[in-house]
């Protein structure tokens, strides 16, 4: 027996004659959840989230976004885990044929089902041809024998057709975390991003020699223990000045620079990735201030304590995996953004100078920029101008 | 008597004030934070409904002209444009609460029925109009949407009191009401404010439906929401869906 759950278009008032879709959330063949919202449909009025009627997996979506859907006609097919395909196909079938014959009926119909939902029942004529062996061992794993598909003559169930869907069962289990909240934001905004946005990433190694120096002479003359970070920052925003194309956001078919910088520090929280932004971060001069304001950013991310102000308007991110050891890796852009800067670690390296080997600091960038705006030679350029200013960032601090 | 919150957004930016009414909902809907009411108002920019067409919406050669930014909202219904004349309500609530509509449409019963009686408070002569309508004069000043989730629902609606209709009439390409102000310069009325407007609406929402307000502020939850959505809702492909075309 095969029993499949059809979603209808509700009735949400009595003016309501149709609905249209808005959204799928799910596609055909995820798992969905009873009260699990899977779609949202609109109303002459009202948006509204249509939740699923069952556990079990969206078999068929039988309208698409944009569809105007009629009162009572369905919208999609939820199967149960495990369910004969074939028997649910057939099943979809006579609602699709029912759907284009009866559309008048439909109506009528709805009034007295008053539901969401409409279950449907089949009952499976075929009797199941099985091994005896076979009936007792998936007697002995407690598997449904109309879910094993048989492989042996005339479709009869063998031993090892069991035993297969009692390795697939296994292979199946594991812990299911669902993506919700943050977390399914953040999956949303990176699958847009790499939908919309062609990126290549670049790498550039930076002689960081220039860079510890300054941090240690402010240690020594100040007792004040630079950020890396704020160095970065300091560099990104100047160069970001020189190149404002890196500051910019794409809009239709427009581009349009923005004339703050105002720069993100991509942030681990145990609350998870956060983005404090440091506004006008070109027009900190004092390399103190710059930096006292990166620290309390990043303390406040990891209390959770941030404002709003202090999260929105960003224009261009630094992202920085050197504490956990990545050399190289390819950040994704922000989807109102151009172009993205991930820090790797700095780690000694033997490096030749002037014909001698020579132990020096290294640090490398990668560089991901958006291709619609930024092509390579102008990306590398631009790599290269914040390399310039790291390997000599002395000069830009006091 | 059910206790909401009040937030009075400080900000005027489009997009985060429409990346906040989201995280609220979502807030709510998890029943992360109370029941709320929110007064928020934006620069001049036009808001188009989740499915339409920006471009039979919408001048956008007006737009860039006049700096009106162009933005999507989450919920339906048309377009409508916005400026510091305009103030915009919302109320979200969880389905644990009174409020909460039994049948879709009363949630505009509802909440346009206070704006109404908040009016009329003013000594201003507001109808409801059937479904979502507030009219003064046989004129719109207030137009609302909303949004179902499975926990919570959102209203929320634009009051004109002093907007300026000749760039409203200038950037909405087919405007399908004829609207006005509330304020009409020769009347009385010219002293109304925003401020009065909200102590109004507080008032009469608090009357009709006992419910008292405490001011409040965004959760960390919400603002890191309202973070993420304003990606969204600065981006092009959610604002100009269907006519964004991808450039080399």
């Amino acid at each position: 027996m095969v029993r499949v759950k059809v979603v209808i278009m509700p009735k949400l008032d009595l003016a309501m004659d149709s609905g249209s879709i808005v959204e799928w959330f799910k596609k055909e063949g995820e798992s969905v959840k009873e009260g699990e919202p899977i779609l949202t449909i609109m109303t002459q009025k009202v948006t509204t989230e249509i939740t699923s009627p069952a556990n079990g997996v969206l078999h068929k979506i039988l309208a698409e976004v944009n569809e105007e859907v009629p009162v009572g006609e369905p919208i999609a097919v939820i199967a149960e885990e495990g369910d004969d395909i074939e028997a649910v196909n057939k099943q979809v079938k006579e609602i699709l044929e029912k759907r284009v014959s009866a559309k008048v009926e439909v109506k009528e119909v709805v009034e007295e089902v008053k539901e969401e939902v409409k279950e449907i029942e089949l009952k499976e004529e075929e009797r199941v041809r099985i091994s005896p062996a076979a009936r007792k061992l998936a007697e002995e794993y407690g598997i449904d024998i109309q879910q094993i598909k048989g492989t042996g003559p005339q479709g009869r169930i063998t031993k090892e057709d069991v035993l297969r869907v009692v390795e697939e069962l296994k292979a199946k289990k594991g812990k299911i975390i669902p993506i919700t909240g943050i977390r399914k934001i953040i999956a949303e905004r990176m699958s847009l991003s790499h939908k919309i946005i062609p990126p290549v990433t670049y790498c550039m190694e930076v002689d960081a020699t220039d860079m510890v120096a300054v941090r240690r002479m402010f240690k020594e003359r100040e007792n004040i223990d630079l950020s890396y970070n704020t160095l970065i920052i300091k560099a990104v925003a100047k160069a970001l000045l020189d190149y404002p194309i890196f500051n910019s956001t794409v809009e239709g078919e427009n581009v349009r620079l923005i004339d703050d910088i105002n720069i993100g520090l991509a942030v681990a929280t145990d609350y998870g990735l956060v983005v404090p932004i440091i506004h006008n971060a070109d027009k900190k001069e004092d390399i103190r201030e710059l930096d006292k304001i990166v620290r309390d950013l990043i303390e406040r991310a990891r209390q959770n304590k941030l404002s709003i102000d202090e999260v929105t308007n960003g224009t261009f991110i630094v992202t920085n995996l050197g504490m956990f050891k990545i050399d190289i890796f390819t950040p994704i852009i922000f989807p109102d953004q151009v172009a993205i800067l991930g820090v790797g670690r700095m780690v000694e390296k033997p490096v030749v100078a002037d014909g001698q080997i020579k132990i020096k600091p290294i640090l490398t960038l990668s560089l991901t920029a958006d291709h619609r705006v930024i092509d390579g030679a102008l990306a590398a350029t631009f790599l290269n101008r914040v390399t310039e200013y790291l390997e000599k960032i002395s000069s830009l601090v006091q | 008597m059910e206790e909401w919150r009040v937030l009075d957004s400080r900000s005027f930016d489009p997009y985060r004030n429409m990346a906040i009414e989201e995280a609220v909902l979502l807030a709510v809907n998890e029943a992360k934070v109370p029941n709320t009411i929110r007064f928020w108002r934006n620069t001049e920019s036009v808001i188009v409904g989740r499915s339409q067409k920006i471009e039979e919406e919408v001048n956008l050669d007006k737009c860039t002209k006049l700096g009106v930014k162009i933005l999507r909202r989450f919920t339906g219904g048309g377009a409508v444009y916005h400026d510091l004349g305009n103030l915009n309500w919302s109320i979200v609530m969880n389905r644990s609460s009174i409020l909460y509509p039994k049948k879709i449409l009363e949630i505009y019963k509802e909440a346009c029925g206070a704006i109404v009686e908040s009016l009329r408070y003013l000594g201003v002569d507001a109808k409801f109009e059937e479904p979502n309508n507030v009219t003064v004069d046989g004129k719109k000043v207030s137009g609302s949407a909303a949004y179902i989730k499975k926990n919570a629902a959102l209203c929320h609606g634009t009051l004109l009191l002093n907007a300026n209709l000749a760039n409203l009439n200038n950037v909405l390409s087919r405007p399908r009401y004829v609207v006005t102000n509330i304020i009409n310069e020769s009347e009385k009325r010219s002293s109304l404010t925003i401020s009065l407007l909200k102590k109004a609406i507080l008032l009469n929402f608090s009357k009709l439906y006992r419910i008292k307000f405490k001011a409040g502020k965004l959760s960390q939850y919400e603002t890191r929401l309202a973070s993420l959505f304003e990606t969204k809702y600065r981006s092009s492909p959610w604002n100009f869906k269907g006519i964004y075309k991808q450039s080399i």
